[in-house]
């Protein structure tokens, strides 16, 4: 409980500055919504003004896009974006800490286990994950009921679905930090890894092959698919695996390996 | 009874050689040194008691508990000072060691207050704003608020200055006089002179021997001054006995290695007036041992 609790304040500080950040982005993007619907016209006639390809790199859909669920899958790709990018940091932050601050003599001597530490590490980035996205789903309903707008059950999948591709990306983060000898710059190599998933989606989603979609992480649950179809079953089923794979090899790594001075 | 085991272990990092088959063992109350250079596996046999890496073969046991099996319940009982001290850069002194505190239970404000007043620690100030000195009292104190049974400190005085490692020894004859077993590595002999009752001189990843000082320097080789004829001492010069150290004309300085009996033996056959015989000091015998090429050391 104690290391819970470290954790928790230490990790507190990087979630407010990142929460805020999301939660402005978010409201900011949401809030042009009523606008848009004013304009719904115009806004269709420019968009069939545009090539097919940029459309589908966008994940731009002109029938769904009247809709808030619509909008919402639309820009919650760069909402999510940012999500990657903060799930990537939580993992790597959390269980890499003793190797960024040199501090795993520290720890480790301590009258606690190594798998204690992990579910520890784990469960603040999970808690951190949770109230981020409960306060994303506040926004989000918040917004179409202060604007009267309504809403649709994709709007939950697409929230839901959302929270997964967050899972795969914080488990992905505590695999690298288990992983590489040394950490460091822990920003820039979220921020590359996030983008470089990110621009994968797009690509994915110009050749439209479900393959490359898949491996695209973010594209296993594509928001605009998810808006139109919901949750796809195998993408389901792969991306639950792909999470107790990738935190079944960082837990394991990280109760064996030894620590470097 | 045997608080610390060290069963033949064995640990390379991928090919390369940490420790070769290290055996030793440290009863109750015991201040045990661990001498050798750099790189001479003090520390890989400490990270390895501690479960802080993981043997390639052989077996520890510390309070008779398996090191990795029962890691938590050895923590309880050992304080840990590392030879490099890290910690979390944004907090206080107090924080960390408030936080190294609640994994030992009930907090016990008037040890930490005792420790930081000896040790002169300002726990207001944040850590990366320490030197590396004030790092080290920092690793001191959190690895003896809990009263530890075992206390294992790894280089401990590098980076204090003198008066601190004067009140961090008697810190450490402190805690041994209340029953603290210690294990301690270091290269600073004269600290291992003063703490240690045992001693393991460890080379290349081997334990090279280990003993009573007192009984390492007796037995290991002796410091002879020999005044004798020249022309006997010509001769002698040249015997596998011993090794020259210094010759003025009828005055011989060498080191002899080996049963002592043998020597006076061979001195008995020389007109001798005059012969003194010293134990090496700490400083001669690890020089001794680091120097010499692998296994061209005679046990007496």
């Amino acid at each position: 409980m104690n290391t819970f609790r470290h954790e928790w304040r230490l990790h507190g500080r990087l979630l407010r500055g990142w929460l805020i950040a999301i939660l402005l982005t978010l409201a900011l993007f949401l809030s042009f919504y009523p606008a848009f619907q004013d304009g719904l016209d115009d806004m269709v006639a420019m968009m069939e003004g545009f090539p097919p390809e940029v459309l589908r790199g966008f994940g731009l859909d002109i029938d769904s896009f009247a809709t808030y669920s619509g909008y919402l899958a639309y820009i919650y790709v760069f909402v999510q974006l940012l999500l990657g990018i903060l799930s990537i940091m939580s993992g790597m932050i959390l269980v890499g800490r003793e190797k960024l601050n040199r501090s795993s003599d520290f720890l480790f001597s301590k009258p606690v286990s190594r798998r204690g530490l992990w579910l520890a590490k784990v469960a603040v980035g999970l808690l951190g994950l949770l109230i981020v996205n409960s306060l994303i789903t506040a926004v989000v309903y918040g917004v179409s009921g202060v604007f009267s707008i309504p809403t649709d059950g994709a709007i939950g999948s697409i929230l839901v679905s959302s929270l997964l591709v967050q899972l795969i990306f914080f488990f992905l983060g505590t695999l690298i930090a288990v992983l590489k000898r040394r950490l460091q710059t822990v920003t820039s190599s979220a921020t590359a890894i996030g983008f470089g998933f990110y621009f994968l989606l797009i690509v994915a989603r110009l050749l439209e092959d479900d393959q490359f979609l898949r491996l695209s992480l973010y594209g296993l649950f594509d928001t605009a698919q998810v808006q139109r179809q919901g949750v796809d079953p195998t993408n389901l089923t792969i991306g639950l695996g792909l999470i107790i794979l990738l935190a079944g090899i960082s837990y394991r790594r990280y109760v064996t390996q030894d620590l470097e001075v | 009874m045997n608080i610390v085991e060290v069963n033949h272990l064995k640990k390379y990092y991928g090919r390369h050689r940490g420790v070769e088959d290290v055996h030793f063992t440290i009863k109750q109350g015991e201040v045990f040194g661990f001498i050798g250079p750099n790189g001479a596996g003090k520390s890989t046999t400490i990270r390895c008691a501690l479960s802080l890496i993981f043997p390639t073969s052989g077996k520890i046991t510390l309070f008779g508990l398996d090191s990795i099996k029962d890691q938590v319940e050895i923590a309880k009982r050992v304080g840990y000072l590392p030879s490099e001290v890290a910690y979390y850069d944004n907090m206080k002194v107090k924080d960390l060691l408030e936080y190294s505190m609640s994994f030992y239970g009930r907090p016990d404000p008037a040890r930490l207050k005792d420790l930081c007043e000896r040790m002169d620690l300002d726990i207001s100030r944040k850590i990366d704003d320490l030197s590396l000195g004030n790092k080290k009292k920092v690793g001191i104190v959190q690895g003896l608020l809990h009263r530890p049974s075992l206390i294992i400190l790894d280089e401990p005085t590098s980076g204090l200055d003198p008066l601190m490692q004067q009140r961090f020894f008697d810190l450490i004859e402190e805690e041994n006089k209340r029953g603290a077993t210690v294990l301690f590595s270091s290269h600073i002999l004269s600290e291992v002179k003063r703490l240690s009752d045992r001693i393991a001189l460890i080379k290349d990843g081997r334990i090279e021997d280990m003993d009573q000082i007192a009984s390492l320097q007796s037995n290991h080789y002796k410091n002879v001054q020999l005044t004798a004829d020249p022309e006997a001492l010509d001769r002698f010069e040249g015997s596998d006995l011993i090794e020259v150290k210094q010759r003025f004309g009828d005055q011989l300085h060498f080191i002899y290695r080996g049963e002592i009996n043998r020597l006076l033996r061979e001195l008995a056959r020389f007109d001798v007036q005059n012969l003194s015989m010293e134990d090496p000091s700490l400083e001669e015998l690890f020089m001794d041992y680091y120097e010499r090429p692998n296994n061209e050391h005679v046990s007496s």
